[in-house]
């Protein structure tokens, strides 16, 4: 298993995301939708999370706030020991963060604990050691020039290292371009080489993914799906990226090419050293490719651990029901089912106390009204759950 | 050429419609470009210069004299008040610089006017319409100015020719002479305004003939049909091509403007295409055509005023549900500018439903613009337009007796407005069914 | 549903005066003298001296600032003043009003014949897709798609009154008018076919209706073309669905099949068309009425426009503008009561 001085790669903290709805007259927000509602976890390098959870559950949209093609209501994203929060920000926005994230934080501390070094002394994280001492020196502005400066280069870097791969294999590739020009876009944004050079390379990448480096001038109708998807994944990997993110890739394709596309990213990921977040809603696809598994409900994490633990000892009611529907390929085992009642309630309105509460076989008077943390019940066993492992098959 | 795109072009090409719309089309094509050809317009000719012609091509020594004698006689006809009239003109235009400035007053301006009216210099309308648009009577006043200008100018270039051609003899001088003579030609059109597209009058009886040999499809109103239909092709290319290009592209801007901004922007002018839309397009363009004076160019403003909205919707449309692609995002996802995500991701993938509206809206904006000509708005008296001729048709139809006689007078302008309309909706079609998403995978 | 509703009524003072500001700005392109002509007969001032016209223009607030005079205009409008009809001799909202009926008449007896034989011909073209019946169809729509509504029209005058002598011309035969100007006859609602009917006139009514069929068939072919288009693709498309599949599995009859399963669902969107060919029949007569000969909006918009009468061509743009504002929002409206799509979003 993952050594515990390996290099974090992703650290997401609190993460949140909620989407307004309007409606009305004058389109006012009346409500919000709490896609994702304060998530925390760590990818460390070679390492791979699955993230899994029913549809609707805040996943992708999970996978797509830290790529930051949405942007985060609240919560930190570090990449690399980088706060890479802000540098998608408006400068307003920007200001609003850094004051609520770093400034107002230390300036408690500091009337907490008195002194600056115990201050720093006191946090754990390097990134929060190292803005410190620069606000205890230059002030709020000199974490913001800290951070703000060579945005442009920073934004380069970070479209560079953290890549996806979409689900759909037929809108995620752009019909009138050629497979060249598809894998080749993102060398070319990030000035990666000549034109001859790039060709080089999304030819040999062409046949690192499973295809024929012939097909280079080819249009995207021209694949199958299974096909396209590996295209997808070459194109991810033509910039180097450090962090690949996968949303629900394998969902849209038969199962027998679902089993080839993992096995391909798992060799990827052996050959080069990738850190993948895998998002799936079904445990048996993750269960192959991960090391750590992240289970969702409702736009909370559930219950968070290695993958081996998750599945010698799941500790949350949820997690256990999902385990039953993994199917097993032997008919002589009979396996019991739990078949959870009612549907996923709506995150425009969760549950109040534990949101798994209304469908949980065990759930008390407690889960109704207070809200479960998650705590680390075991070691790296994390479960949000009053009563962990009381609901077992 | 990529696979794609000749995949495309067998698609286009193996279906029916678009080869029998694009053979219509073409077929209009080349009656537009050889029109001077296939019906030759009645060239004016100066009588001078047609004689001086005459002398060149039986040349010798004696002729010489006479050739430059009657391309003499050709300057004095033409250029023989060019001096005077520069002069004067030139003498208002300082009167005019001083009532700028407030050196001469009003009336004293207007007594100049009235000088060079009284001695035909001017249309009397100058000193007329003076009070009453002062600054619009100065503005044409300059235009009118830099027209004797130029004529002036002319005329001394063309003495000097002349005077050179008195220097030269032999061969040499047939050579230049004959240069000398088009380039006169040339003149003499501009001087008295010919215009090919004027249809022009081939008989003294107003009552419709019908076809002859020399006028295959009849006359009518005193104009060949046959003429008309020719020569109204490229009218109905002009207006069609010019009103829809300028129109999806005003179309195209607002839209992706629009689209690409979003917020109170796109609130703003999405609602001032609403405004726009509520306004019924014909009767907005007959208006507007009134307002600004008849003729083929204010009808041509007026439908593109008026024609602009479907554009501007689809183009906005298609944009909003392009930016959720996900190949879209994956762009994003590298760090792809949001320029270069227009054009590279969003355009390619939008403009064809756009190009394939424009290709449809031709016809029907031929169509409009005919009706408004038909109802005498469009086209001024006597142009080469499908919609003029049919109007002429209609008062021999409606209010002649027997009316039956009269039959080639809306058969023939009437079948090349159908088939010129049917030949852009077929090819709309066609494009329709080739780029149409659904027929591809 | 009733926030959608709200909305679009809160636009509507918007849009009305967006159309305002346009038609107005056009109406100002012509210079002040031309402007005066849509104040007051221009007989009455033609012998005035310059002096005299400079101080008629002022009274009538030519000579302010465009804001100033905009507020003037619309409160005008608001009055009921649209200036003085040159072609009408009368108010020209009077003259708008002595005319609309005529077009609300032609409008009425066009539409029937339009969407009954529109959505038969898409049906039947869409049923019998790619075979001989469906071609004839689709060729036919392309020829009413493709011909000028004043070609056809004359065609028509042509075949029905020169040649075959059954639909003349005009509104009513001279022996008719007389009697409709008459004081013994009253008119109820202005429609000529029903106040002869009301009236117990059946000759006039049959003279009326003579006079109406030329005009509804020079209108039907392009509306037919552009119904039984949108008809026929909704048609296929539906038939395609897999409800129209299941039931034809199920071994019911082909025409319970289409009568039942398919017509009803493939006619949701003809219906928004249905909506706007009403509203396109009110303000797209103008060709129709002239080559006819026929009093109404539109050859009254036309006849102002050659005789360049600007307070009247200006009068019938807004009026036709508001109609076709309202008729939209009617058809937005209940089209959001019909579609449970929108209904519930």
């Amino acid at each position: 298993m993952m050594p515990e001085n390996e290099k974090v790669i992703l650290e997401v903290e609190h993460l949140k995301k909620y989407f307004p709805v309007r409606a009305g007259v004058f389109k006012r927000v009346v409500a919000q939708v709490q896609a994702v509602d304060d998530i925390s976890f760590k990818v460390h390098e070679g390492e791979t999370l699955g993230l899994v959870g029913e549809s609707g559950c805040g996943k992708s949209t999970t996978g797509m706030t830290i790529l930051r093609l949405y942007e985060p209501t609240f919560g930190r994203i570090i990449l690399e020991e980088e706060d890479t929060t802000p540098w998608f920000m408006t400068t307003t926005e920007a200001k609003r963060y850094i004051k609520i994230m770093y400034a107002d934080r230390f300036e408690k501390m500091k009337q907490e604990f008195g002194s600056l070094d115990e201050v720093i002394k006191n946090l754990n994280k390097e990134i929060d050691k190292k803005y410190a001492e620069i606000y205890f020196e230059q002030g709020e502005t000199g974490i913001r020039q800290d951070m703000m400066k060579d945005l442009t280069e920073k934004r380069r870097y970070f479209r560079k290292n953290a890549q996806v791969i979409f689900q759909d294999p037929y809108s995620s590739l752009n019909p009138r371009l050629r497979i060249i020009e598809i894998i080749g876009e993102g060398m070319k944004v990030n000035k990666m080489g000549t034109n001859q050079e790039i060709r080089d390379r999304v030819a040999h990448l062409m046949e690192i993914v499973g295809l024929s480096k012939d097909y280079i001038y080819r249009y995207p109708h021209q694949f199958s799906g299974g096909q396209r998807q590996r295209i997808g994944i070459a194109r991810a990997l033509a910039v180097n990226p450090k962090l690949i993110i996968s949303d629900e890739a394998v969902s849209a394709l038969d199962v027998s090419i679902q089993s080839q596309i993992i096995n391909l990213l798992v060799d990827l990921k052996n050959e080069y050293g990738l850190t993948f977040v895998f998002i799936a809603h079904d445990l048996a696809v993750v269960k192959h490719i991960s090391d750590k598994i992240a289970v969702m409900y409702l736009g909370k994490i559930a219950e968070l651990t290695l993958k081996k633990e998750l599945f010698d000892n799941p500790l949350h009611p949820y997690t256990v029901s999902l385990m039953s529907a993994i199917p097993i390929p032997d008919p002589e085992v009979k396996k019991k089912r739990v078949v959870l009642e009612g549907d996923v309630p709506s995150p425009l309105n969760p549950p109040s106390g534990c949101r798994f509460h209304p469908r949980c076989p065990v759930a008390k008077e407690i889960c109704s009204k207070e809200e479960p943390s998650l705590n680390e019940i075991s070691d790296n066993h994390y479960v949000s759950c009053f009563f962990p492992g009381e609901f077992k098959i | 050429m990529s696979e794609e795109f000749k995949r495309t072009l067998k698609r286009f090409f193996t279906n029916p419609s678009a080869l029998i719309g694009v053979t219509i089309l073409i077929f209009f094509i080349i009656i537009a470009i050889f029109a001077p050809w296939i019906a030759p317009p009645k060239i004016p000719v100066n009588k001078n210069l047609e004689k001086a012609r005459n002398l060149l091509e039986n040349y010798s020594e004696e002729n010489k004299y006479l050739i430059i004698n009657e391309l003499k006689n050709f300057w004095d006809d033409t250029y023989f008040f060019a001096e005077d009239d520069y002069i004067e003109l030139s003498n208002l235009m300082e009167t005019i610089a001083k009532f700028h400035n407030k050196e001469v007053s009003s009336n004293e301006l207007k007594a100049h006017i009235k000088e060079l009216t009284d001695y035909y210099i001017l249309n009397i309308t100058y000193y007329e319409k003076f009070d009453e648009e002062t600054n619009k009577v100065i503005k044409n006043l300059k235009k009118e100015y830099n027209k004797i200008e130029k004529k002036y100018k002319e005329s001394v270039i063309s003495l000097n020719l002349i005077n050179e051609l008195e220097k030269i003899d032999g061969e040499e001088f047939v050579k230049q002479a004959i240069k000398v003579v088009s380039r006169f030609d040339k003149n003499f059109h501009e001087a008295i305004g010919f215009n090919p597209y004027i249809m022009p009058n081939v008989t003294t009886t107003r009552t419709p003939i019908p076809p002859s040999k020399e006028h295959p499809f009849g006359i009518v109103n005193q104009k060949d049909i046959f003429y008309g239909v020719i020569w109204g092709t490229r009218t109905a290319f002009e207006i069609g091509l010019v009103v829809v290009a300028i129109s999806t592209v005003i179309g195209l801007f607002i839209g992706s403007v629009a689209a690409y901004f979003g917020g109170w922007l796109e609130e703003v002018l999405m609602r001032i295409t609403d405004i726009f839309m509520s306004i019924p397009f014909m009767l907005a363009a007959m208006v507007l055509t009134t307002i600004l004076g008849l003729g083929i160019k204010n009808m041509m403003i007026a439908l593109i005023v008026f024609g602009w909205m479907v554009t501007a919707r689809l183009i906005r449309g298609n944009i909003l549900q392009a930016k959720n692609e996900q190949y879209v995002m994956a762009a994003k996802a590298l760090g792809v500018s949001d320029f270069f995500i227009i054009v590279k991701h969003i355009l390619p993938n939008t403009i064809f439903p756009v190009l394939i509206n424009a290709t449809m809206r031709i016809g029907s904006m031929v169509i409009t613009a005919a009706a408004l000509s038909f109802l005498g708005l469009g086209a001024p008296q006597g142009y080469a337009d499908w919609g003029s001729i049919l109007s002429y048709s209609r008062d021999w139809i409606i209010g002649g007796t027997n009316p039956t006689q009269y039959w080639f007078t809306i058969l023939y302008p009437g079948i090349a407005m159908i088939l010129f309309v049917i030949g852009w909706n077929l090819l709309g079609d066609a494009l329709r069914d080739v780029f149409d998403p659904r027929m591809r995978h | 549903m009733t926030t959608y509703i709200i909305r679009r009524l809160l636009l509507l003072p918007l849009i009305i005066l967006g159309v305002t500001l346009i038609v107005f700005s056009m109406s100002q392109l012509l210079g002040p003298l031309k402007l005066l002509s849509t104040y007051v007969d221009p007989n009455t001032y033609a012998k005035m001296s310059e002096r005299d016209i400079q101080i008629l223009m002022k009274q009538y607030g030519l000579t302010d600032p465009f804001p100033v005079r905009y507020g003037k205009w619309v409160k005008n409008l608001l009055k009921g003043d649209l200036g003085w009809s040159v072609v009408g001799k009368e108010p020209v909202l009077d003259a708008l009003i002595h005319r609309f009926p005529y077009t609300i008449e032609l409008a009425l007896y066009a539409l029937f014949p339009i969407i009954g034989v529109g959505i038969w011909l898409g049906v039947t073209a869409a049923v019998h897709h790619n075979s001989f019946i469906d071609q004839f169809i689709r060729i036919f729509a392309l020829i009413g798609w493709s011909l000028p509504d004043f070609v056809w029209a004359i065609l028509v005058l042509l075949i029905f009154y020169i040649g075959l002598g059954w639909f003349p011309p005009g509104n009513l035969s001279i022996w008719a008018n007389q009697i409709v100007k008459s004081a013994s006859f009253k008119n109820y609602t202005h429609l000529l076919t029903i106040d002869a009917l009301l009236n117990g006139r059946i000759d006039i009514f049959w003279d009326a209706l003579r006079h109406i069929i030329g005009p509804v068939i020079a209108i039907s072919w392009l509306w037919w073309a552009n119904l039984l288009r949108i008809t026929r693709s909704s048609m296929l498309e539906v038939l395609r669905k897999d409800y129209v599949r299941t039931a034809r599995s199920k071994g019911l009859p082909e025409k319970v099949v289409i009568n039942k399963h398919a017509r009803k669902n493939a006619l949701i969107p003809v219906v928004t068309t249905a909506g706007q060919m009403v509203i396109g029949l009110l303000t797209g007569v103008v060709i129709v009425e002239m080559v006819f000969v026929r009093t109404g909006l539109g050859s009254f918009a036309a006849t102002a426009a050659q005789q360049l009468d600007y307070a009247s061509i200006m009068g019938v743009l807004l009026f036709t503008s508001l109609l076709l504002i309202i008729g939209n929002l009617i058809i937005d409206i209940s089209y959001a009561i019909i579609d449970p799509r929108i209904r519930l979003g």
